[in-house]
This record gives structure tokens, sequence and C-alpha cells, in this order.
């Protein structure tokens, strides 16, 4: 980047430097040359003039007879040219040793003699080189010859080498210099205008923090200061609405309902996470599809091109192998999203099962209570008519409605009992205690009733086993309720197991019997208030028992769960925490 | 232009078998539910709901039909074209087994004999999810999906061979519910071949993506394609 912008400051610059030096150059040497030649020509016909007078003198006096080729030798090497001594013919008496050959045509003679001036000389530039020729005059004016001066080429041209080498070194010079002012002006100029599209960039890439903005004080400033307000502004705007979207999309990411948007074709535009768990389909794969593809339920369907015709709809709908109870709303959008549609789904499944406990627990009370309340009527029915007259069978009949008022009275206390649990009312008196020591008083108050029913109660517990924390009286009622459920449904000859062991920080206490078992359908409602599995077995119990056992070891900070085979027995677990 | 209005039909098409499909998977799961709570009015619903997967699947037929006429589909979308009539037949079928069901639960809803509720429930969850895939392996031409649903066709299989043979136990114990248990085998009939039918389903997907016809696995075809009205 920097390097080209550099050279593409020099180089238009150099280039016009070469063409002005060559340019330059040319013109001088052409004026050099020609300067140089207008010398040479005056000299050498100033020469041959001279030697042309000399020659009229000499030969007035001496009557022609000469030997020219000496006389033109001897010339010759006095001025470094040829020399050549011509009769008024042109025809050639003498020359220097140079001149022979050269002038042997000719040509040039006659050319020069064809251009003889009235003062009696001729010049000539040609390939030859310079060549002038004066004429030899007597006394009386009469032509008696010529005399003829060559210099050749080599002899008079100037050398410029010199000259080429100056001006190569001056292109040289220069464009080092351009060089380095380039980059004065790239460092000025050009690296400014870098940061601030570096800086433009990671704008685009949404970063508005700790931008590198340059320190200029020209044209450039009113842009920097332009961008950097820019930067200020977008940066805060969209902190703004990146913060904004963040509370939404935690809204929409948290919140139980599924929400679904629906655009005007019917395209799938957004599906938040509890929306995705309902129609198991992750947004990445449901953005774009259309709405059928993704909820696959044809009721559904329904409600949406209902909502397309702009009314609000609701609907109850149960939907999928996984039985999700829904309360559907679809709501068309009006203004923000004209023409797409809000579809909202409220998940009621768990609601569903609550209302479903709630109405079997009133009907179970009712059903509780009016059993001996049904008996006590009979009773007192037939006191009133008549058997107050037979007291024998009046005791009988008032010890039966005090067994029928006993089992009320328990009954409604386990009621409150376990309502008072539940709300977290009552207080525990918790200890540490030896996790043997909380089964040992439940065995020794249980034994006999087991052994009244025929069972064998195998009490085994590992006394190395840990301190526990919890509240022995409360325990205690755990384990009699586990045993007294395992006596009722264990046949005679069977047994019943007592024990604890220790797993991790935990000790996990179990009653184990060889009973009837539990039915798997039966196993996860057990623990519900008055849920009976067998009611003709279970119909002296109130059904609360293990409800309350349940809340008990939940009040511990344990938990209580069974495991069972039908016909070969249960088992009974709590897990307490140790100490 | 034209190419255009092919793609968007063959896209709403989809769309209507989608639909249709999800109507038989309701069918189906209702038929069943009604069955477990031997709830009447459920099972009438039901059997009278048969008449609209029948007109749905008309409807699509008749569209398919039009957009042959009227755009001349090759190739790929031929195939695409083709495939949606044979899968539509196979889902009305499946609706009528939904039917099938309802109507069985008219005759024996006053009956009290206990029955395997909830092997019959896993069964019909099974094929109805069977159902579910495949349909999206359909639409979305996933031909490896395509090849692998059918396998699941044993475990439906399974299921009826346990439920079978609890009836027929059942039915030595006790004569008096001969009536009843056959019943309840007609039904689970009715599921074990709707699973059957979406292998036919996926063999579709298989031939719109290859243009290859072929059987995946006609195990317990045999006996069974004599009931198919």
């Amino acid at each position: 980047m920097q390097r080209r912008i550099r050279w593409r400051i020099v180089l238009p610059y150099l280039i016009f430097l070469v063409v002005v030096v060559v340019i330059f150059s040319i013109l001088t040497f052409n004026h050099l040359r020609q300067l140089d030649e207008n010398r040479w020509q005056s000299q050498i016909i100033v020469a041959a003039k001279l030697l042309a007078s000399e020659m009229s003198n000499d030969t007035e006096a001496n009557g022609g007879n000469f030997f020219f080729t000496d006389l033109a030798q001897q010339k010759s090497d006095i001025l470094g040219m040829n020399v050549v001594y011509l009769n008024q013919d042109g025809e050639i008496l003498g020359s220097s040793s140079g001149g022979v050959q050269q002038f042997s045509d000719q040509e040039t003679i006659e050319e020069l003699l064809g251009n003889l001036q009235p003062t009696g000389q001729a010049f000539l530039s040609n390939d030859q080189g310079l060549t002038a020729v004066a004429a030899i005059q007597g006394s009386t004016n009469q032509n008696l010859g010529y005399v003829l001066l060559n210099a050749p080429q080599d002899m008079y041209q100037l050398d410029l080498t010199r000259l080429a080498w100056h001006a190569a070194a001056i292109v040289l010079v220069s464009g080092f210099g351009m060089f380095l002012l380039a980059g004065i002006i790239q460092d000025t100029s050009i690296i400014p205008i870098e940061k601030l599209t570096i800086a433009a960039q990671q704008m685009t890439k949404g970063n508005f923090e700790n931008l590198e903005f340059p320190d200029t004080r020209d044209e450039l400033r009113e842009l920097n200061q332009a961008l950097q307000a820019m930067a200020h502004q977008l940066g805060i705007q969209i902190n703004a609405l990146t913060s904004e979207r963040a509370k939404l999309s935690t809204v929409l990411n948290q919140m139980a309902d599924g929400v679904m948007i629906i655009d005007p074709s019917g395209r799938v535009q957004l599906l938040n996470p509890a929306a995705e768990r309902i129609f198991q389909m992750r947004e990445k794969n449901a953005l774009g599809r259309s709405v059928v593809e993704v909820v696959r339920y044809h009721q559904l369907v329904d409600l949406w091109r209902e909502t397309t015709r702009g009314k609000r709809q609701s609907t109850m709908l149960e939907i999928g192998p996984q039985h999700h109870f829904l309360q559907v709303v679809g709501i068309p959008l009006k203004t923000t999203l004209s023409g797409s549609t809000l579809i909202l789904f409220q998940d009621l499944t768990q609601l569903r099962r609550l209302e479903t406990v709630r109405r079997d627990f009133i009907s179970n009370v009712s059903h509780e209570l009016r059993t001996p309340l049904a008996s006590l009527k009979a009773l007192a029915e037939t006191l009133q008519e008549g058997a107050l007259d037979d007291p024998p069978a009046a005791i009988r009949f008032l010890l039966r409605m005090e067994t029928e008022i006993d089992n009320l009275t328990q009954m409604v206390n386990e009621l409150l009992e376990l309502s008072r649990i539940e709300s977290g009312k009552v207080p525990l008196s918790f200890q540490r205690i030896q996790a043997c020591s909380l089964l040992r008083p439940a065995y020794e108050r249980m034994i006999l009733q087991a052994e009244r029913a025929g069972l064998e109660m195998i009490f085994d517990c590992p006394p190395e086993l840990p301190v526990v924390f919890a509240d022995p009286n409360r325990i205690t009622q755990v384990l009699i309720n586990l045993i007294h459920n395992a006596i009722k449904f264990t046949a005679p000859g069977g047994k019943i197991t007592l024990s604890a062991y220790q797993e991790a920080d935990r000790i996990i206490f179990f009653v184990r019997d060889t009973g009837v078992g539990i039915a798997k359908k039966d196993m996860g409602r057990i623990f519900e208030r008055f849920y009976k599995a067998d009611r003709a077995r279970a119909g002296g119990g109130t059904g609360l028992g293990l409800s309350i056992s349940r809340h008990m070891v939940e009040a511990h900070g344990g938990f209580i769960w069974v495991e069972s085979e039908p016909d070969l027995g249960s088992t009974f677990y709590f897990v307490l925490p140790v100490a | 232009m034209p190419r255009q209005t092919l793609d968007r039909e063959i896209h709403h098409l989809q769309d209507e078998v989608l639909l249709l499909g999800s109507m038989v998977e309701q069918a189906m799961l209702n038929a069943i539910d009604a069955l477990k709570r031997r709830d009447i009015a459920e099972a009438h619903r039901v059997y009278n709901e048969d008449e609209l997967i029948n007109e749905k699947r008309y409807a699509i037929e008749n569209r398919v039909l039009i957009v042959f006429a009227t755009q001349q589909p090759i190739a790929h979308d031929l195939r695409l074209l083709a495939a949606i009539l044979e899968v539509i037949t196979e889902l009305e079928r499946m609706g009528d087994y939904a039917k099938g069901i309802a109507k069985i639960v008219r005759f024996i809803h006053e009956d009290v004999f206990p029955f395997p509720a909830h092997e019959i429930s896993r069964m019909g969850d099974l094929a109805v999810s069977m159902l579910h895939r495949s349909l999206s392996a359909f639409i979305n031409e996933d031909v490896n999906m395509a090849y692998r649903i059918p396998q699941e066709d044993d475990m439906v299989d399974e299921l009826y061979n346990q439920i079978y043979r609890k009836n027929v136990a059942a039915m030595i114990a006790n004569p008096e519910i001969i009536d009843h248990s056959n019943y309840i085998m007609w039904i689970v009939h009715n599921i074990e071949r709707m699973a059957d039918r979406v292998t036919n389903i996926c063999e579709r997907t298989i031939f719109i993506t290859t243009g290859e016809l072929l059987e995946i696995d006609a195990s317990d075809d045999e006996w069974a394609d004599e009931d198919d009205e």
C-alpha cells in the first residue's frame, strides 16, 4: 500500500524529468555542434586563404615550378589537415597523404569550384568533413590554381560523452530526491488518509471504540472531525440498539411461552427457544420455511390462516405424540410488521396435570369422608330406631361409632399435618444422631405388629454408619409409615428388611418387603395424596401416609423413591445427607 | 415465469401433503386416545372427520392433475408430483385405519375387560412418529432418513407380537373375552398396517431423488395386503 503510493507519485515525475533532460541535452548537443562547426568553418577558410595568398606570391616569384606533393605534405603537417593543390581546371597537382584518395573522385572538388564566391573561396560540409577552397591569384588577379583544405570529421567533432554522463547523473540525483520527497508527502498526506480508511473499516465491522484517528491540521481536518463525530454517534446509537435487542432477545429466549412470527407469504420469521422445544425444530432450520413444514399440525395452520384474515384467534390444542397441551393465540400484526402474524403458545401441560391432581384430591377427600360419615349416620339411625332399648347392642354400636370417629379424626389430623408440612409450618428439631439409632425405634415399635401378621422383620444396620442431622421423631414416623405399608401389602410368611447404607456423603435408608409389588402405571403417583394403588387392599388407610412421608423427607433435604417388581415386592428408599 | 409458477405450485402441494399427514397423525392419535378412555364421542368425531381427510386427498389429487396439464413438468418435478399422488393415496388409507379403530371403539366402549392399553398406545406413538418423520424426509428429500425409518417397523412388529401373545393367553384363560380380544387384535393390526405403509412413503422419497423404484423390506407385506379394502 505505502510503497505503491510512493511509486505512483515518483514515477510520472521521473518519466517527465527524463524526457525533459533528454530533449534539453539533444538541443544543447546540436547547438554546441553548430557553434563548433561555424568556428571551424571560418578558421578553415582563413587558413585556405592564407595558403593561397602565400602560393600566389611564391608563384609570381618562382614561375610556378614546385614540388606540390612535398609542399602539401609540409603544410598538412603544420595544420593537421589535408592539404591539396589544384590547377586552374581543378586537377590535383599535389596532395598531402590523407587527401589523395579522398579527393580522387573529383566530385567534391567540382561541387566546391562550382560554388566559388566572387572573393575566391568556397566551403562545403559533407561526409568527408569540412572542406574549404581558396583561389590562388596572380598579381593581375588571374586564376593560377586552388588550395583545398580538408578537416575530416573525426578531427573536429566534439566529444559529448561527458555531457551525456552529466545529464544521466542529474536524472539519477533528482529521481532520488523525488523519492525522498514522495516519502514526506506520503507521511503528511497519505498516511492520515490511510488511518481514516482503517477507522472507517473498523466501523463497518462494528467496532466504535479505540479507533485510531490521524492528527492532521490540513484539509483533512474537517473530514477527520466529521468521521470522529460520526463514530461517536453511531457507537452510542448502536450500543443503545444492541442493549435493547439484548433485552428483547433475553425475554424471548427465557420466556416459557412459545413465540412464532410468520410473514405474509407464510414463512417462519422467528421461533423462540420455547417454541423450538414444542415443535422440536431449531430456529435456524425453521427460518424461511413454510409454517406448515415447521408446525406440522393442521389445526394450528387453520388458526394461522384465520388470523391472516385480520382477527385475533385463540384455541386450545393437544399436539403430537408428546401430548403437549397448548393454549394458542394468533395475533395479526398490523402496524409494525404489516401482514405478519404473531402466534403465542402457552404450554398448559403441567397446569392441566395439576388441575387433574386437584380434582382427584377433592373427589378423594369427599369420598374418604363420606364412607365413615355414612356408617355413622347408619349407626345413629339404628340407635334411634330402637337399638337404644337393647343396651348390649347399643354399646356395641357406640363402640363402632367411636372407631369411625377415631378414623375420621385421624384422617383430619393427617390432612392438617400434611397441609402444615406442605406449607412449611412444622418445626423440625434437628439433632446429630447415628443413622442406626434412627432405624431402631421404628423397628421396635413395629416388630409386634409384623409378627402378628405372620411376617419376619429383619433389622440389618451396619453400626459404623456415620452421624446424620435429622429430627428423630419425624424420621421414625416416616419409617413407621413405610413399615406399616409393607405389613399391609405382604402376605403371611413374607419378609420385611430394615436397613441403611452409605453412598458418598449421604445415607440411604430402605424398607424392603416381599409383598405384591406396585404396577408400573402406579409408581409415579403413589406419593400423591389419597392415591391408592389397590383400593380393595388399602381400604383401611387414609392414602396420606406416603404423601406425608415424602414431605417429611424433603423437609430434611432428602428425597424418597420406590423400586418395585409386581408379585416380587417393593423397596422404598429415602436419602438423608451425612451431618 | 412458468418456472416460478411451477415452483410455487409444488411448494403449495408439499404443504398440503404435510397438512394431510398431520390430519392423519391426529386422527390416529385421537382414535387410540378414544380407545384408551373408552370415549365414544371422540370415536365418533374421528370416524366423521375421515371425510375431511378424503376430501383433502381428492383436492390435492385434482391440483396435481391440473399442474400436469398446464405445466408439463419433466424429470425431478414430474417424479415429485407422481410421488405426491402416491403418498396422498397412502395417507388416505392410513386415515381409513384410524377410522377403522374409531369404528371398533364404538363396538367395545362398554366392555370392561382389560386390554394392553399401554402397549397399544406405544405402538400408535411409534407409528405416528414414523409417519411424521417419513413426511419430513419426503419434503426434504432426505434419502438417508428414508432408508432408516422403515427399519423401525421391526419395533412395531415386536409390539404387535407381544400384544398378540397376551391376547391369545387372555382368550385361553377367559373365553368370555374372545370377542373383545378379537376387536383389540383388529385395532392393533390397523396400527401395524399403518407403520407398513410408512415404508411406501419412504420408497417414494428415494424415487424422487434417484428415479429408482425399489422395495425397501417387504418382509411382512405378503399376508397383510389382502385387507386393504
